[in-house]
């Protein structure tokens, strides 16, 4: 049996047995040695009163009849304690035996007795004297004695008894125990079991014990206790799950950092703020995740005040994105040591839009104010009475009629723009032929093209299959990049053909001689107000609109712009627009 | 992951860990002033140059916080060998970011130079040497937080990038000022941030070797990196 709690049972028993069985042994053994010792005294003593009705003399002759009657041996002492007879030893060899105690005894109290080691015989011999009294006074002693070699024999004999008997006891207690011990304690073993298993949290069901006693009622609490334990467990586990499903559906990043500061938790959503390193978030601390100052110095704060603190900031190399963390404690349910939230809402879009319509307005503001101060500037000099002559002065007002016609097509432009991406323009797409439209737009900038001597090829085939648009709208694409076109040709000729179809599209080439896009600029050709060269562009009363409008028609209409140019080779224009069948 | 170590003091652990958070804290500190260091050149931004100036206050400082924590250290704790090791290296990492600090200020005051004239060219070259840069720093630290070797082998290995760029800008700029003497002055200055981020990466580098003496003992400081 390896259970230490039966060793300890069994040992303590077998001990304490064995502790009672020697004292039972030696009580028996002593109680026995005192009954035969006393019983050797009781048959000495009337032994020796019978010899005392002899008289001394007799005593004396028939020493060795006596002894042997008596079965004891017998000493006669002289008052003096001189040996005057002895059954066995020479008298001649024997001292005095006056200082004997039991002869000492026996003078004060006319008998005595006592058990003494005896030399002459090597035994522990047993005395019993008699005071010889003739006429009131002490003639001399009778002592008679007896080994007690057969006292001891029978002791040894009972011991022998004692020690066997004991043996057999002591063995059937051991069997016993070997078969009781196990019985009682084998519940206490199962309850240590089922605790162990419980404690390894593989849930066992319930623990099967039942009794009436005190164990019985031990393993109906430790029943009790376990589910009770299973019940919160669940419960802290459904909490858990509650708020993890919570946070996983959510858009915003979360992050849970523990009292040592390291992130215990992430959602879903940080997967996308963190990128490739999302698998290794958990365990780290913020700093050793984000590399972010502005975080870090965030998190300083919201530890020295104990306050949610909100903080925006930038994350990612490459294309940062823009964040706005709330850092937030959440209070421990049982009061103890607090987590932090942190939650990221990912505001790049939201900053970039803000910059885009900060950048529009300034632009918008600046190329309205430019005109206008001219036209101011032209006006206040003519009031002033400065009116020089007519010339001049009409020279004054063909500036001042330039600016405002341009401020005139500027407020033009916006408003279409406006009116495009507010969807407003109700772009009804029809069936629309290609080559009439080119005719209009040829009509408005025929004149232009003329005076600085640029030729205008028309190579579009005849028979073009008519694309699905709205016919204003080809229009005013046209318009504005033969617009461009022109402006930007300060020699040579301008094509139009068509490129290679898509499938589906029928591509509109307009090409020239001109000054040619960096590449650089190339990309961003579609934004508003986004010159290559600005002195150059207003000079030629470009409102820096243009392409602009051109990118938001083309892709109301489902299809796209494609611009080749490099300097000095001239631009190439691809227009796509969606055949109409 | 990271291998717990048993001290006897919680104190003590939490010592260490003050200093490695505060190598992080200047790491990221010197990533920032690199990126808008370079971001102030591209966008021609004085101001966002002169805040990285400023900045640089803080990394100075940061500096002698933790050269003063690790000498406590040694004085009052008297580590024997890894947590020796650690602290004498992060005295040497620290003085590497505390020099990086310095080379991202210094490239911040020639953009305030080169801002006082028309830009000479596009910037195509600084700024890949400035992303890589910024990445061996970030991966210098990582390597010494994660206890990885093959991290820290391979910053030490991109160092060669930087300088071939270095190299690069060197003779281009050179046919520049060659063809156009009004173009030395603005040549010669972004030489110059050129040659101060060539120096940045070796700084990082030398942290990254600190961190492989750390972990392995062995110094590697004056060895060719293994081509990875």
């Amino acid at each position: 049996m390896q259970s230490r709690l039966f060793r300890k049972i069994f040992i303590a028993f077998a001990v304490t047995l064995l502790i009672v069985l020697t004292l039972d042994v030696l009580f028996v053994a002593l109680q026995t040695r005192q009954r035969l010792v006393g019983q050797i005294k009781e048959e000495l003593w009337t032994n020796g009163r019978v010899m005392l009705h002899l008289p001394l003399g007799q005593i004396v002759r028939n020493i060795r009849l006596l002894s042997e009657a008596t079965k004891a041996r017998a000493t006669v002492i002289g008052a003096s304690g001189v040996v005057l007879a002895d059954s066995e030893e020479d008298i001649r060899k024997m001292e005095n035996h006056g200082s004997r105690p039991e002869i000492q005894e026996a003078l004060v109290k006319g008998a005595g007795s006592a058990i003494r080691y005896s030399r002459t015989l090597d035994i522990d011999m047993f005395y019993v004297a008699f005071a010889i009294s003739q006429g009131g006074e002490i003639a001399g002693y009778l002592r008679l004695a007896r080994p007690l070699r057969e006292v001891q024999t029978v002791i040894g004999h009972y011991y022998q008894i004692i020690y066997r008997a004991a043996l057999i006891i002591l063995t059937s207690f051991l069997l016993l125990a070997l078969y009781f011990i196990p019985r009682f304690i084998a519940p206490i073993l199962r309850m240590k079991d089922y605790t162990e298993r419980v404690r390894g949290e593989k849930f066992p069901g319930s623990l099967m014990l039942h009794g009436d006693d005190e164990i019985g009622q031990l393993a109906d609490n430790i029943n009790l206790l376990v589910k009770k334990y299973e019940d919160n467990i669940r419960l802290a586990r459904e909490e858990r799950e509650k708020w993890e499903s919570a946070f996983a559906s959510m858009v915003e990043g979360i992050a849970i950092l523990n009292h040592k500061n390291r992130i215990d938790y992430v959602n879903a959503g940080m997967l996308g703020i963190l990128d490739d390193k999302f698998p290794e978030a958990l365990g780290k601390t913020p700093l050793e995740l984000f590399r972010s100052v502005e975080l870090q110095d965030a998190l300083e704060r919201y530890r020295q005040t104990g306050q949610p603190v909100s903080q925006e900031i930038s994350l990612g190399d490459g294309e940062p994105k823009a964040l706005s963390v709330n850092i937030a404690p959440i209070k421990g349910v049982s009061g103890g040591a607090y987590k932090t939230i942190m939650v990221f809402h990912d505001v790049t879009r939201l900053r970039k839009l803000e910059r885009v319509k900060a950048d529009f307005v300034a632009n918008v503001t600046h190329e309205i104010k430019t005109p206008l101060t001219a036209i101011i500037g032209f006006v206040e000099t003519l009031l002033s009475g400065a009116a020089p002559d007519p010339p001049t002065a009409h020279r004054f007002l063909n500036i001042i009629s330039e600016h405002a016609l341009r401020l005139n097509r500027l407020v033009d432009d916006l408003l279409i723009l406006s009116r495009i991406e507010l969807g407003e323009a109700q772009v009804r797409p029809e069936p629309t032929p290609v080559a009439e439209a080119l005719d209009k737009a040829f009509a408005v900038i025929e004149s232009r093209a003329k005076e600085k001597g640029l030729a205008i090829v028309n190579n579009l085939p005849s028979g073009l299959p008519p694309i699905l648009a709205d016919p204003d709208s080809v229009v005013q694409i046209l318009v504005n990049v033969l617009d461009n076109a022109v402006k930007f040709t300060p020699s040579g000729s301008i094509t139009i053909s068509t490129a290679q179809d898509k499938e589906g599209y029928l591509a509109v080439l307009i090409a020239d001689t001109g000054v040619g896009i960096p590449r650089q600029d190339l990309p961003r050709l579609g934004e508003r107000f986004y010159r290559v060269d600005k002195m150059r562009s207003r000079e030629m009363g470009g409102t820096g609109l243009g392409l602009s409008i051109v990118k938001h028609l083309l892709k109301a209409l489902q299809g796209w712009m494609e611009v080749e140019s490099s300097p000095a080779a001239g631009t190439r224009v691809k227009l796509f627009f969606p055949l109409a069948s | 992951m990271d291998s717990e170590k048993r001290h006897t003091s919680i104190q003590y652990e939490r010592e260490l860990q003050e200093v490695k958070d505060g190598l992080i804290y200047m790491g990221a500190l010197t990533e920032k002033a690199i990126v808008n260091g370079v971001k102030a050149l591209v966008q021609r931004d004085s101001e966002l140059a002169r805040a990285v100036i400023a900045d640089d206050d803080q990394i100075d400082r940061l500096d002698m916080e933790i050269e003063e924590k690790c000498i406590r250290l040694l004085a009052l704790r008297q580590p024997a060998a890894r947590d020796l090791r650690f602290i004498t290296t992060a005295i040497k990492i620290n003085g590497h970011l505390e020099r990086i600090g310095d080379m991202a200020a210094n490239i911040a005051e020639k953009v305030l130079i080169l801002n006082q004239e028309p830009q000479l060219k596009p910037y195509i070259d600084i700024p890949r040497m400035a992303e890589v840069t910024q990445q061996m720093i970030r991966g210098s630290l990582n390597a010494l937080i994660n206890e990885d070797i093959t991290l820290a082998n391979k910053v030490r290995s991109d160092d060669e990038i930087v300088d071939n760029l270095n190299e690069q800008i060197f003779r281009e700029l050179l046919t520049f000022m060659m063809e156009n003497p009004h173009t030395i002055h603005r040549a010669t200055t972004i030489m110059q941030i050129s040659k101060n981020l060539e120096r940045i990466s070796d700084h990082a580098k030398g942290i990254a070797d600190m961190v492989v003496y750390l972990v392995t003992g062995k110094s590697v400081r004056h060895e060719e990196p293994l081509i990875s």
